[in-house]
């Protein structure tokens, strides 16, 4: 039998398709929706891992899936926060801009806005890049978990039928 | 449930507890830090790329929003409830995943797309309700294919560490 197939390469897919949902203005608001774009990386890892598997080689387990995700999760943390400082300094915050502007058609009071606008202003320090990138490491990888163990329930291999040896015939006499 | 298998659920139980009391996290500092806010709003900031925290659909505790909104709330509590109702209660053991990812999801879509057409307004309580039925879904779904995944890591440990004690002695 042949070994099982690099767990790397296929991570390293699924955290950066999680970094571009994360990091691209607008697109990352799928993540509002329980991290939904961190774990749709940790299933495309385990969707790419699985591709790379031939009748040869013994079946991929839920445990090998979950570290697949895991991995794409760590991938995804670290591309992801190196992307939106980029984004960050091309665009600015226009998420944080146009979902402000969309809460003023709604009866807010000022100081509110005043304190969301305080809490979205993202800065560049030293500082909160890291504490950006340590909560992403912590989130990414655990929803990226999450993404690669729906990943194994979605393409959870078929338990191969094995027929049994056939019976010894009794000697002839 | 045999004894790795257990550990393993022991184990997964106790992430679920410390991610649902983190959530508490950013609120406690928020109140005990008053009227200062500078280190929950850092607090705050980790949990901002999974909710987008509006303190209008959010629960509060201490007068402060929790670190993710009602229906993420309702989501993770309800995984937790999934997670401890699982010894005692198996959800749909016979159907098909894709029904019970369906029949989970449903109330949840149906509020969030109810209020968006604009026939009915969600409410705090709705989300809560929506979101805990979801995460006691995801729970059922997935908590057999963690404890499974979890078992293989601590089964493939334990043969590890027994092969470097052979080797040792």
């Amino acid at each position: 039998m042949n070994q099982k197939p690099d767990k790397l390469i296929p991570a390293l897919y699924g955290g950066v398709i999680m970094a571009l949902i994360s990091a691209i203005p607008f697109i990352n608001f799928v993540n509002c929706i329980c991290c939904a774009g961190v774990m749709l990386g940790g299933f495309f890892a385990v969707f790419f891992y699985k591709n790379n598997f031939t009748p040869d080689t013994p079946p991929y387990t839920s445990g090998e899936c979950m570290g697949v995700g895991a991995l794409a999760g760590v991938f995804g943390a670290i591309i992801g926060t190196m992307l939106s400082l980029v984004t960050l300094a091309l665009f600015g915050n226009i998420t944080g801009e146009y979902m402000i502007e969309m809460l003023r058609k709604f009866d807010i009071p000022q100081e509110a806005f005043d304190a969301m606008e305080e809490s979205m202003a993202v800065g560049m320090s030293f500082i909160s890049i890291m504490i950006q990138l340590l909560s992403s490491l912590v989130i990414d990888t655990l929803f990226g978990l999450l993404g690669g163990l729906i990943g194994y329930s979605v393409y959870k291999p078929k338990k191969s039928i094995i027929s049994p040896p056939p019976m010894p015939q009794p000697p002839q006499v | 449930m045999s004894k790795v298998e257990h550990r393993a659920y022991i184990l997964i139980l106790g992430c679920v507890i410390l991610w649902c009391v983190v959530l508490f996290v950013p609120p406690i500092i928020a109140y005990v830090e008053e009227p200062s806010q500078e280190i929950s709003h850092f607090s705050y900031r980790c949990f901002s790329s999974i909710c987008h925290q509006f303190e209008m659909r959010s629960l509060s505790i201490f007068g402060h929003k929790l670190a993710v909104c009602a229906r993420c709330s309702g989501i993770y509590f309800g995984a937790l409830l999934g997670v401890l109702l699982y010894p005692f209660v198996r959800f749909g053991k016979h159907w098909s995943l894709r029904t019970l990812w369906i029949i989970a999801i449903l109330p949840m879509l149906t509020d969030v797309l109810l209020n968006a057409v604009g026939i009915h307004t969600s409410s705090i309580a709705s989300r809560l309700a929506t979101g805990a039925f979801f995460g006691i879904g995801c729970a059922g779904i997935l908590l057999p294919i963690a404890i499974e995944a979890v078992t293989n890591l601590l089964s493939h440990l334990s043969n590890q560490q027994g092969a470097q004690y052979e080797s040792e002695t």
